[in-house]
Order: C-alpha cells, then structure tokens, then sequence
C-alpha cells in the first residue's frame, strides 16, 4: 500500500511540476467535455433521429478532446474567438468532405490539399495549431464515419453539440485562471532557489567541491532561468484589459528574474574565491554559512505562505545586520588576497540584492494577491 | 529558393498524405487514418526531432496496445468501469500531452483499446492494425522529413547559433556602452531574451542528438559551442543584474580607457566569429584579441586604491564586474576560435 508520507512526497512533486494544478484543471476540462459530449448527443437522440448511429457520438467525443486547445489567445475575447473559429473550420470540414464525399480521387486530392492549408496557416500564429489539428482531424474522421450519404446531419449535429459543451465546460464551469496560475508559480521558484542556496552552504562548509557544485549549480539555474521563462510567459495569458493591472505582476517577474541572476553572480563569485583560494577564514566561514541558512529558510518561509498574504518577515534586518557585519570583516581581513577580498565582497553585495530583490517579490505578490 | 519552414512543413504533410493513400491503394491497409494521424503528430520541424517522435509514437504505442487488451480482457463483461477507465486515460492523455509525449501517447493507446471495446468493435485484428499504422505512419513521416525539403537539426541550429551569437553581442555593447557613458539612456533588459534564445538553441541541440549517428564529430564539436554560448549567457545576464551598482560606483578614471579597450577587443572578436559563421570559410587561422595585458593592468591600477580607504575599495568592488564577465566572455569566445581551428586542421 502506498503510505502517507509517499502519498505526500507525490503531491509536493506535483505541485511544484504543475503549480496551481493548472494542467490538472486542463486535464480535467478536457475530461468533462469529451464525455459530457457524447452523453449530450446520446441525450438529443430521443428528439433528433439523425443523431442516432456511432458517427455523431465519435465526432462529439473527438470534439471535446480536441477544442481545449484551440483556447489559444491573450485574453478571454481572444480565446473565445479562437474557440468559435476552431468550430466553424471544423463544420465546415464536414460540410466539405461531404461534397467531395461521391469521388474517392477527390476525396485524397482535397484532403491532401487541406493538410496542406492547415499546416501552412500556422504561420500566422500559435492560435492556429490548434485549430489546425482539430480541423484536419474532423475531415478526416468524416471521411471514414460519412459512409453512407445522408450521414451528414449527424456529424454536423455531433460537431455542434460538442462545440457547445465543451464552450459551456471552457468558459463556465471550469474557466482558466490565469492570473492565479501565474502567482501559483511563484512558490517553486523560491523552493528552487532556496535549493541553490543549499548547494552553495555545502561549498562553503566544504562539505562539497568546487567542481561538484559547478556541475549541481549549473543544473539547478538553469532550471531556475526556465521557471521564470515560463512563469513570464504565463503574463502573456493574462485576463487583465488595463495595463495598470498588469504593473503588479509583471514587477513580480522582473523580481524574479533579480533573485535569479543574483544567485547566479553569488554561485560564480563563491565558487570562483574558493577555487583559486580554498575557504575563507574560519569566522568569515561561520558568519557566511549562517546569512546563506538565514536566506534560505527565508524562501523557504515565504514559499510556505503562498497562500495567504503575509508583511515582510522581521528577519530582514537581522539579516541585513548580518551583512553589514559580514563586510566589516572581510574589510578588516589582512591576511586575504586583495582579489580573493573582492569575490567575497562582491558575494556579499549579491546577498544583499537577493534580500532586497525578494523584498520587491513580496510587496508585488501581496498588490497581485489582492487584485485576483 | 529556400521555402519558409511553415510552407516546407505544409509540402512535407501533403506528400506523407499521398503517400499513405497510395499506399492504402496499393496494399491492404484497412485504416490508414490512423497512419496520417501518425504522420500528423510525429512531423516535425527538422529531421532529428521527428525521428526522435517517431521512435517514442511507436515505442508507446505498442506498449499501450498491449496494457489496453490486457485491460479489457479482464474488464470486458463490465461496461460501467470500462467507461470509468475510459474517463480516466481522457484524463491522462490530456494532463500528459504538453509535459510528457510519450506517457500521453501510451495512455491514448490504452484509450483508444477501450473505446473500441465500449463501441462493441473490438477485436486482435484492430489492434494488429493499430500497431503496424502507426508503424507506417512513423516510417513515412521520418522518410518524407528526411527527403522532401529536408531540415537538418544541425542546419537549424547553426541558423540558431548564429543569431544568439548576434544577440549576445548587441546586449554586450550596450551594456558596456551604458557604463562608459552612463548619461545615455538606460539599455532595455534582455534576460528575457537571452534565456529564450538558449531554449530553442537547447531544443534544437537535443534533437540534433537523434540525428548524431550521421555525423557524430560534428555534433560533438555543437555540444562545446553550446556550452561555451550558454556560459556567454550567463556572465551577461550576471553583468545586467549589477549594472545599477555599476552605473553608482562609476567607471574610475584611472582604468576608463582600458574598459573601452576590453570592450572594443571583445567586440571585434564576436565580430570575426559571426563572420566567420555567416560565411562559412575558415581563415587559415583564426586568431582573437586575448585581454591577458589588460588584466594585468588593471590589477596593477587597482591594487592601490584598495589598500586607499574604505569608499575607493566599495568603488573598486562595484567596478569589478565590468572586468570580471568581460574576461570570461572573452575566454568563452578564444574557446569557440580554437574549436574553429580545431575544425580547421
């Protein structure tokens, strides 16, 4: 049996692969549809008879599968466009294999033209993949289920209904949440660079080698660049018409974007001072692995308190005291080399910064908090 | 002419159409829908991307096949929880789609078993059928990719390359251009950019792996180039992170003209490798500008004022950067002209 704390494990790793459970919502939109569909066609068939027969059952089945992803576009206007243009194209797929339908050379020749057209339109953009996909497939499927002549109604009327429901499920009963999914993503991102923190305290107790941790840092910023790649492009989906709304959530990207390249000047600075120099002096140590633990639970507790918004936590000045004290000894160290003194310095000015860029973070995320 | 890659996509798909429907002509393929449906999901932008998808389709496929017979051989007399499990494959068809390819396509497999059985159509036949589809689906995809307008990943990503290489300079200069004359206008961030740039060069490199059993030297010599790109890549967004506190500090006096000299010489550098790039000739040898003098002037030069005080040691540490990633941008492209001379001899 799986126990509690596996069962637990799961769930934090798939919060941090799917923040906010976006693709799980996705998945579950998508499932809705593409069973509620066909349930719906089966329900007409008691009034309409020519939605009898598996061909309108297949189509809405196919249609609530595939129309999920023609939601493509900025706001909510676009993406309903979006959606209502992926539903024309795909009826009139059936409309067109149905006038071809009498000649099988015809049948090929205008299908091979139409994946030809729905392959080049995507160069007017990524709403048109998808569209694309589902168009291409309705004809293809109407050419296999319009097997007898009078077949037709049934698969526009199973086009239609499956177009409707799976409007109805997209729009209305599970509607996207863009903005939520973009402060979702927020929390593994400080987990991630909490998890930097944690390579570069290990370097520092001498626990790992400079090499070993060059080689882990490096996996693990780039994976932080990423995070915020993605988490920018979240923006883009963004339900919000006024730009004045948007001004919180795009400084809660560039201050992503701070703590990352930070940590990255922190990783090569430390690892560049301990390469040429081996460990700093054993004070300078102490004091050091004790401001990177400080920072990291720092993340780690505002990571923590996604959820609710929580006032800037009162270790920043503890911190920054630390720091302060962190440069007036490594000012008053004789014994260093002048350039291995500038490494740490440098270091302990990038520590400062990721302090002062997760301080922006925070009053960000609380003003885009308050927004959704 | 060189057709834009959409039209060439667009050709590559009709051609795989006509293909299979001569193929269902000519032998007896009872459903070769589900072969296009291949052909339209394995299709790729480039040669080795597609193979890449296509052994993946296949691979997953069969599994799927299997896992889905096993399935509704146990569960057939249950229509209730065949329709159940059916809901839940729908659900991890979709979930997996954009994450995991291959795990979604086994899924759909399984999916697709249960379908059938549910429409009362199933049989070993169909499944037979499905699996040697997709087969010919694959199998047409990677041919038509790799014969009709055919993109090598390697051709790709030396379009790639050769951009990013551009881009890394641009914000070099700019960057360099704001601290010598700090009055200017501020330079626009281009993290954003640079992070995205290396992601499709970092897509293009994975699939120019799958086509690496052609040409397996030359794909080796990419991986460095990549790694040496990705590592300009970060000293620059380190350098664009701190140019507040170097923009505070200023650029000293005493060391203006060597930081515009640094500047200029690793200017001409990136300046001869895209030539070089654009081109495509070697010189007999390619030579770059080293910063080894300067950085030994410059130690000399700062040395003084660190040991001055307090406020002109902070205006040294603020400075360092500019020296810092400018020398190992510097390093990073006497790395990429020794791989070029490497190529060269």
């Amino acid at each position: 049996m799986i126990s509690h704390a596996q069962l637990n494990r799961w769930l934090v790793l798939q919060r941090e692969n799917d923040p906010g459970f976006a693709q799980f919502r996705q998945a579950a939109r998508t499932t809705i549809a593409a069973m509620a569909a066909p349930l719906a066609v089966w329900y007409a068939q008691h009034w309409q008879p020519a939605l009898s027969g598996i061909a309108p059952l297949s189509v809405a089945f196919l249609t609530g599968m595939l129309m999920i992803m023609t939601t493509y576009g900025e706001t909510r206007r676009i993406q309903k466009q979006s959606f209502i243009l992926a539903g024309g194209a795909g009826l009139l797929m059936v409309l067109l294999e149905k006038a071809v339908h009498h000649s099988y050379l015809l049948e090929v020749s205008v299908f091979m033209l139409v994946s030809f057209v729905v392959f080049y339109i995507r160069r007017f953009g990524m709403r048109y993949t998808g569209i694309s996909i589902y168009a291409m497939t309705i004809f293809l499927m109407s050419t296999v289920m319009n097997t007898h002549a009078h077949a037709w109604p049934g698969l526009v009327g199973g086009v239609s209904i499956g177009i409707g429901v799976t409007y109805i499920v997209n729009f209305y009963l599970l509607p996207d949440r863009p903005l939520k999914r973009f402060l979702d993503s927020i929390p593994p991102f400080l987990r991630k660079s909490s998890q930097v923190l944690e390579y570069l305290e290990a370097l520092l107790q001498g626990a790992t080698t400079p090499a070993e941790t060059k080689r882990l840092m490096h996996d693990a910023l780039q994976d932080l660049q990423l995070t915020v790649l993605v988490s920018e492009n979240l923006l883009g989906n963004l339900r919000i018409d006024t730009h004045a709304g948007r001004a919180p959530f795009r400084k809660c990207a560039l201050a992503q974007y701070r703590v990352s390249s930070t940590l990255l000047i922190i990783g090569d600075h430390l690892q560049h001072a301990m390469n040429h120099h081996g460990l700093p002096h054993p004070v300078i140590q102490t004091q050091a692995k004790q401001v990177l633990q400080d920072i990291r639970l720092l993340l780690v507790h505002l990571a923590d308190h996604a959820d609710d918004a929580t006032d800037w936590p009162d270790t920043d000045g503890r911190l920054r005291h630390q720091l302060d004290d962190l440069t007036a000894l490594l000012e008053s160290s004789e014994t260093q080399d002048t350039f291995h003194l500038f490494y740490l310095l440098r270091t302990v000015f990038a520590l400062r910064g990721v302090l002062d860029a997760l301080g922006e973070l925070q009053q960000n995320w609380n003003e885009a908090r308050r927004q959704l | 002419m060189k057709p834009q890659p959409t039209t060439r996509q667009a050709i590559q798909m009709m051609t795989a159409v006509g293909v299979i429907y001569l193929l269902a002509w000519r032998f007896p393929i009872q459903r070769s829908y589900w072969a296009i449906i291949t052909v339209m999901s394995v299709l790729c932008q480039t040669w080795g991307e597609s193979i890449q998808k296509a052994g993946r389709r296949i691979a997953a496929t069969l599994l799927g096949l299997v896992a889905g017979t096993l399935l509704y051989s146990l569960l057939h007399a249950w229509p209730e929880a065949i329709t159940l499990l059916l809901a839940l494959m729908v659900f991890l068809t979709s979930y997996y789609m954009t994450r995991a390819y291959t795990q979604a396509v086994f899924w759909m497999s399984i999916m697709l078993v249960l379908l059938f059985g549910l429409m009362n159509a199933f049989s070993f036949q169909v499944v037979i059928e499905r699996a040697y589809e997709t087969m010919i689906g694959a199998v047409v995809a990677v041919t038509v990719a790799a014969t009709v307008f055919p993109t090598r990943s390697k051709g790709r990503m030396n379009d790639y390359r050769g951009r990013y290489l551009n881009l890394l300079m641009t914000t070099y200069d700019e960057l360099m251009s704001h601290f010598l004359d700090p009055d200017r206008p501020p330079p626009p961030k281009r993290d954003a950019e640079l992070i995205r740039g290396l992601d499709d060069l970092r897509t293009a490199y994975d699939a120019m792996r799958r086509e690496m059993i052609f040409y397996r030297r030359s794909a080796r010599r990419r991986q460095r180039w990549f790694i040496l790109l990705e590592n300009i890549q970060f000293n620059l967004v380190c350098l664009g992170a701190v140019r507040e506190e170097i923009n505070a500090a200023g650029i000293m006096r005493p060391v203006r003209d060597e930081c515009r000299q640094i500047q200029q010489q690793i200017h001409a550098n990136f300046v001869t490798i895209i030539k070089v790039m654009n081109t495509q000739r070697l010189p007999e040898k390619l030579a770059l500008q080293k910063l080894d003098d300067l950085e030994e002037t410059l130690r000399k030069r700062l040395a003084p004022f660190i040991r001055a005080g307090k406020e002109n040691c902070h205006a040294c540490v603020g400075m360092l950067p500019v020296f810092y990633y400018s020398l190992k941008i510097n390093t990073a492209l006497l790395a990429i002209a020794d791989d070029i001379n490497e190529r060269w001899n």
